[in-house]
């Protein structure tokens, strides 16, 4: 079977839009967790968030977006994005040049499009609001592709020439962690020689207050206290949104282009909990399950991983079994287990990828991030290494967890090549 | 009373944030004298924001004969979406099935004149 290599990657997030900034972030415990106030005049019960620092996505017409310095998108791709479109298209062309390649090496056929967003509800707010001013008569033509769920794929593809695989996944919080699994298959199967894999998300009201009406996000006003995975005292997640994108390329592609080899996703998993639509497995079953899956899939014995990023959002649930389920799976063996969750906020279906390329970033610069915002361990994590602090240290594998909602659960292992 | 006088400055400043300023000069224009070809040059303006970037040919000059779809490389979902910004600046409804019988700078121009009771100057030229 054809081996998968990460060969580059693009990020568009809270706590940088560029691989440096994001890796000293990580390692610095640096938060892009800040005072969020999107609709100034209004009281909105979420205080903080992980915004995109220079970005100003908010016009309901893409002409009217604010890029930061050196991001730049014309007018013909922006017509039909979301906001986190936007991010996407930034991001890939990262990616792409990070791996050595141009977008033109996209057409080739033997390119595929994993892309996981959960679309834009403010977009699609937007549009249907206005057209039912018009009493349902005319909307904006490309109201459709610029908000549903698949708004990536469409646009991505379109826009890169993709004439390989192109398909979306939506499991919410787990998806862009699904994208890459399947995409890694693709590419063992002998199906595509090269995958991008996109994960976005819009931070915005609509994206995020919703969440609120379930309970799931953070009211507090500390940023030092709103995102706090495996804290006895969380009480919620904190959003963010943006882009992150990883290009998979099989080891014989690699080898034949020379691309860098930035890491290798030996293997992966997936398990559901057969439970709850939104709650997660009380022992956190289904996530235990598909870590040993993905162990077993990259034959990799438990004891040798030596960091977990973890999903862990920083909701009483969710954490309480993600806890419960490392205790499972990893014994005695005590693997460093950070979520970095506490710096960035929550992107929902663009975490998984982002989560993966920070492991990639961890594998390749050497250090392991401590687990910021952590004051009182959960006591379902009483015996776990949970360090406080960033170490120096070099982790050789990397188990990579994400879960959604309907108790879906995904973990990627990532090693060196 | 103009299609546009309802609309203060700032608010349509605010729909067209992103457009060149001469785009938005000649929008705003239409708010001091409502005529045929103040209209068409804010039409032209708009439209110009929506053109492709490799139209099939020179910009820099067209008439009411300059098709939108072999001249000026303008599909059908680029004229829509040109269409129904129009819609929304001049509050005057524009049906998609309205917009599909245009083919020419010219037929644009008279469908919005027609739309908001305006006699279109006949065979004027005009510049993107």
């Amino acid at each position: 079977m054809e081996s998968v290599l990460i060969t580059g990657l693009g990020f568009i997030t809270s706590i940088g839009h560029d691989r440096t900034t994001v890796a000293h972030a990580l390692k610095e415990l640096r938060s892009g967790v800040v005072p969020w106030d999107p609709l100034p005049g209004t009281t909105l019960p979420v205080k903080v968030a992980g915004t995109l620092k220079g970005f100003d996505l908010s016009a309901a017409d893409p002409a009217g977006w604010v890029f930061p310095d050196g991001c730049a998108i014309d007018r013909q791709t922006l017509r039909s994005l979301p906001p986190h479109g936007a991010c996407a298209v930034l991001a890939v062309h990262q990616a792409l040049a990070s791996a050595g390649l141009i977008p033109d090496d996209c057409r080739d056929g033997r390119t595929g499009l994993a892309c996981a967003s959960g679309g834009s509800p403010q977009v699609m707010h937007q549009r249907l609001t206005a057209m039912e001013r018009t009493g349902w008569q005319r909307g904006h033509p490309l109201g459709v592709i610029a908000s549903v769920a698949g708004t990536l794929n469409f646009n991505l593809a379109a826009h890169l020439g993709i004439r390989g695989a192109c398909c979306g996944f939506v499991s919410a919080c787990a998806s862009s962690a699904h994208a890459l699994g399947y995409a890694a298959d693709a590419i063992r199967l002998g199906r595509q020689d090269r995958m991008i894999v996109v994960g976005a998300e819009d931070l915005n009201v609509a994206m995020l207050l919703p969440f609120h009406a379930m309970g799931a996000v953070s009211l507090e006003a500390d940023p030092a206290r709103a995102s706090c995975p495996f804290d006895a005292c969380r009480s919620g997640f904190t959003g963010t949104g943006g882009a992150a994108v990883l290009i998979l390329e099989s080891g014989r592609t690699a080898s034949r282009l020379g691309s860098p080899r930035l890491a290798r996703l030996a293997g992966w998993g997936e398990a559901a909990d057969g439970l709850s639509v939104a709650a997660p497995h009380p022992q956190g079953d289904g996530l235990a399950r598909a870590m040993k899956l993905a162990l077993t899939d990259a034959g990799i014995n438990a004891d040798e991983v030596g960091w977990v990023n973890a999903h862990a959002t920083s909701t009483p649930a969710g954490d309480r079994a993600e806890a419960l389920a490392l205790q499972r799976v990893f014994g005695h063996h005590r693997p460093a287990v950070s979520s970095t969750k506490a710096l960035t906020g929550h992107g929902l279906s663009l975490a998984g990828a982002m989560e993966a390329a920070f492991s990639v970033l961890a594998l390749q610069e050497g250090f392991i991030p401590g687990q910021a915002n952590l004051v009182t361990v959960l006591a379902e994590g009483v015996g776990l290494d949970i360090p406080r602090e960033t170490r120096d240290l070099r982790p050789q594998i990397v188990a990579s967890n994400a879960s959604g909602f309907g108790g879906a659960n995904v973990c990627l292992i990532l090693t060196h090549d | 009373m103009n299609a546009l006088s309802t609309k203060t400055e700032e608010s349509l400043r605010q729909e067209l944030r992103g457009f060149p300023a001469s785009t938005v000069d000649a929008v705003l224009s239409l708010r001091e004298e409502f005529t045929p070809d103040r209209l068409r040059g804010a039409m032209l303006g708009v439209l110009e924001f929506y053109l492709p970037k490799s139209g099939t040919r020179s910009l820099t000059r067209i008439s009411d004969e300059t098709r939108l779809g072999e001249d000026l490389g303008v599909d059908s979902l680029t004229l829509a979406e040109a269409a129904f910004k129009l819609d929304e600046l001049l509050t005057v409804p524009i049906e998609t099935h309205e917009t599909a019988q245009v083919k020419t700078v010219g037929a644009l121009h008279t469908l919005l004149c027609e739309k908001l009771g305006l006699l279109p100057a006949a065979g004027s030229g005009g510049e993107i």
